[in-house]
C-alpha cells in the first residue's frame, strides 16, 4: 500500500497544468523513475481535466490508481497510489491538502509553480504511506483496538486475582479454626485436672 | 321590513365610488362583503383590490379542484398528462401572482395605517383582518395544490411500476420487432437502449426522486440529473412502437422538477421554467450525441459518477460506524471489569472478618497461656505438694524394695 505521487492541478484551463507535486518513486528502478514520473504527471493532468468540480473519481490504469477530487475554485488534487490503498484515506488526504492549498493561495493569479510553495506535501506523502498512520479515522480505530487488547489482559488478571482471593479466604478460614482450637486448649490447661 | 334607508346608503356609496374609480370596476365590486360602514376613497381602492384577489383565489381553487379530480383518476391509459401539466403550470402562476398581490395589498394597508388618525382605526383593523383572511385562503389553496402534486407523483410511480412489469414480459418480442422497424442508425440503437434503459429506470427514477426529497443541500449535485433523465425518455418518444410509454416518461421527467421545487420550499416559477429549458437543452444534446455515444453509455457514466460519490460517503460512514461499535464494545468491557471487581469485594470482606477472628483467638490463647505460666511459676505450694507426693512414692518403693 503505497502512495506514488501527490499533485495539485489547476483544471480551469485546458490543458490542465500541475501547480505543485511531490513524488515518491523509490520503489522503482533508478532508470525508470523519470519516465514513470512523466507518465504520472500526464495522467494526473488528464484526469483532472475530465473531472467536474465537486466530484471525486478513482481511475485505474495498468497497476496504478489515481484518485482525483476537483474543487469548485478550479483546482483539483490527484493522488496516485497502488491498487490496495484504501480510497477513502486518499480522498480524506485530498480534502486536507486542497483545503490548505486554497486557504493559502486563494488568488487565481498565484497558481503557478514558481509562486506556490507547499513543502508540507513532502511530509504528507511520508506520513500517509501507511494509511493507518495518516488517516484520523484509522488512527482512532487502531488506538481503540489496542485499548481493547489491554482491557482483555486486564480482565484476565482480574480473574486471576479472584482465584487468589478464594484461596486466601479458605486459608484464613482454616487459620481461624486452628486458632480457636489453640485457645480452647490453652484454656483447658488452666482448669483443674492437673494430673489426668 | 323597510330597508330603503340601507338601499339609499348603498346607492350613495356607489355614487361616491363611481367618482373615484373608472366606470368598469363597480360592476363586480358591488357584491363584495367588505363594503360596509364608512367608505373613504382609499378604502374603496383597497376593497376593490381585495375583492379582485378574492375572486382570483376562488378561480384558482376551482382549477385546483379540477386538477385533483384529474389526478385521482386511476385509469392506466387515459391519463391526460398534457392537461395536468398545463393546469399545474397555470395554478402555479396564479398562486405566485396572488401572493404578490396580497403582499402589495398588505403594504398598502400598512402605508395607510402609518398616517392613521382615530377615525380610520376601525377601517385599518378591518383591512388588516381582510388581508389576513386572504392570506389564509391562499395558504389553504397552496396546501391543496401540494397535496394534489403528491398524489400525482405517487400515481405516476405506481403506473410506472405496473408498466415495467407489463413491458418486461413482452420485452423479447419488442426487441425482435425493433431492428425490423429501424429507421436509420439512431433508431437502430434504440431497442438496445430501450431494453437497457428499461432495465435501469427503477433505480434511476427512484434515485433522483429520492435525492430531491432530501435536504436542499442535496439538491446541488442532483440537478444535472433531471436534464439527463429525459434522454432515454425522449428516445422513447422517437419510437412509434412504444407510443404508449412516452406520456408516462415525459410525466416522469416533469415530476422530478415538481418535487425539486417543492423540496426547495418556494413556489417560484423560475426553477420550473429553468428545468423546462434544461429538458429541451438535454434533448438537443442527445440528438447531437446520437451518432457518437448513444444514450446508454451516458446513463451508465452518470450512474457511475453518482455511485462513486455515494461510495466515498458510504465508505466513510462505514468506517465511522466501525469506530462507534468498537467504542461500544469497549464500554461493555469496562462495565464487565467493574462488575468483577465489585464481586470480589465480598470475598475481601470475608477474608478481613476471618483475619480479625484469628487475631482475637490468638490473643485470648496467649492470655490463657500467660495465666497458666503465672500459675505455675507463682504457685509453690502446689509444687511442694507434688514433690512431697513423689518423695513419698519413692520412699515407699525403696522400703518395699
Amino acid at each position: 500500500m503505497k502512495i506514488y505521487a501527490i499533485y495539485v492541478v489547476r483544471n480551469n484551463i485546458k490543458p490542465a497544468k500541475a501547480i505543485v507535486d511531490v513524488k515518491d518513486l523509490a520503489s522503482f528502478g533508478f532508470f525508470q523513475r523519470s519516465s514513470i514520473g512523466e507518465f504520472m504527471t500526464f495522467m494526473s493532468q488528464t484526469i483532472a481535466e475530465k473531472t467536474q468540480p465537486g466530484q471525486r473519481q478513482s481511475i485505474e490504469e495498468s497497476n496504478y490508481v489515481g484518485h482525483v477530487y476537483a474543487r469548485a475554485e478550479g483546482v483539483a488534487g490527484v493522488v496516485i497510489t497502488d491498487k490496495e490503498y484504501p480510497p477513502r484515506v486518499a480522498f480524506s488526504l485530498l480534502n486536507k491538502i486542497l483545503d490548505e492549498f486554497t486557504t493559502r493561495f486563494p488568488n487565481n493569479q498565484l497558481w503557478t509553480p514558481e509562486q506556490c510553495s507547499y513543502p508540507e506535501l513532502q511530509q504528507y506523502i511520508v506520513t500517509y504511506q501507511d494509511p493507518k498512520q495518516g488517516d484520523t479515522i484509522m488512527k482512532v480505530q487502531r488506538e481503540l483496538d489496542e485499548t481493547k487488547i489491554i482491557l482483555h489482559k486486564t480482565i484476565e488478571s482480574v480473574l486471576e486475582r479472584g482465584e487468589k482471593m478464594e484461596s486466601l479466604v479458605e486459608r484464613s478460614d482454616v487459620l481461624s479454626s486452628q486458632s480457636k482450637m489453640f485457645y480452647k486448649t490453652a484454656k483447658k490447661q488452666n482448669s483443674c485436672c492437673v494430673i489426668c | 321590513m323597510d330597508r330603503t334607508a340601507e338601499f339609499k346608503a348603498a346607492v350613495n356609496s356607489l355614487v361616491n365610488r363611481g367618482h373615484i374609480q373608472t366606470r368598469h370596476q363597480p360592476n363586480y365590486s358591488s357584491n363584495h362583503p367588505a363594503r360596509r360602514g364608512k367608505e373613504a376613497a382609499a378604502y374603496a381602492d383597497f376593497s376593490r383590490l381585495a375583492s379582485a384577489i378574492g375572486k382570483e383565489i376562488i378561480e384558482t381553487s376551482t382549477k385546483l379542484d379540477k386538477l385533483t379530480k384529474l389526478v385521482k383518476r386511476k385509469a392506466l391509459f387515459d391519463d391526460r398528462p398534457v392537461e395536468i401539466s398545463e393546469l399545474t403550470y397555470v395554478i402555479k402562476q396564479d398562486l405566485s401572482r396572488l401572493n404578490g398581490q396580497i403582499l402589495a395589498l398588505q403594504q398598502h394597508v400598512r402605508a395607510n395605517a402609518a398616517k392613521a388618525n382615530r377615525s380610520t382605526r376601525q377601517m385599518d383593523e378591518h383591512s388588516t383582518n381582510l388581508v389576513i383572511i386572504l392570506q389564509s385562503k391562499l395558504a389553504n389553496t397552496s396546501m391543496g395544490f401540494k397535496e394534489a402534486l403528491e398524489i400525482r407523483t405517487e400515481s405516476v410511480q405506481a403506473t410506472k411500476k405496473r408498466h415495467d412489469h407489463l413491458l418486461q414480459s413482452s420485452q423479447v418480442q419488442t426487441g425482435a420487432i425493433g431492428p425490423g422497424q429501424g429507421q436509420g442508425q439512431g433508431q437502430g440503437h434504440s431497442p438496445k437502449a430501450q431494453s437497457q434503459s428499461l432495465a435501469l429506470p427503477p433505480s434511476s427514477i427512484l434515485s433522483p426522486l429520492r435525492n430531491t426529497t432530501r435536504s436542499p443541500i442535496g439538491l446541488v449535485p442532483t440537478t444535472p440529473t433531471p436534464s439527463q433523465l429525459p434522454n432515454p425518455y425522449s428516445n422513447h418518444s422517437n419510437i412509434p412502437q412504444s407510443g404508449r410509454s412516452s406520456p408516462y416518461m415525459q410525466q416522469q421527467s416533469s415530476v422530478p422538477s415538481h418535487q425539486q421545487q417543492y423540496s426547495n420550499g418556494s413556489s417560484d416559477i423560475d426553477p420550473y421554467s429553468s428545468s423546462v429549458h434544461r429538458r429541451k437543452g438535454g434533448r438537443s444534446e442527445y440528438e447531437d450525441d446520437n451518432e457518437s455515444a448513444g444514450p446508454a453509455s451516458m446513463l451508465f457514466q452518470q450512474q457511475q459518477q453518482q455511485q462513486q460519490a455515494e461510495q466515498y460517503v458510504q465508505n466513510r460512514s462505514t468506517a465511522i460506524e466501525a469506530v462507534e461499535s468498537t467504542l461500544q464494545e469497549l464500554g461493555g468491557i469496562f462495565q464487565q471489569l467493574a462488575q468483577m471487581v465489585a464481586e470480589q469485594r465480598d470475598t475481601v470482606q470475608r477474608i478481613e472478618a476471618n483475619a480479625e477472628d484469628i487475631e482475637l483467638n490468638i490473643n485470648e490463647a496467649q492470655n490463657q497461656l500467660l495465666r497458666y505460666y503465672r500459675n505455675i511459676s507463682s504457685d509453690r505450694w502446689l509444687m511442694i505438694k507434688v514433690f512431697l507426693t513423689i518423695i513419698f512414692v519413692f520412699l515407699v518403693m525403696s522400703l518395699v524394695g
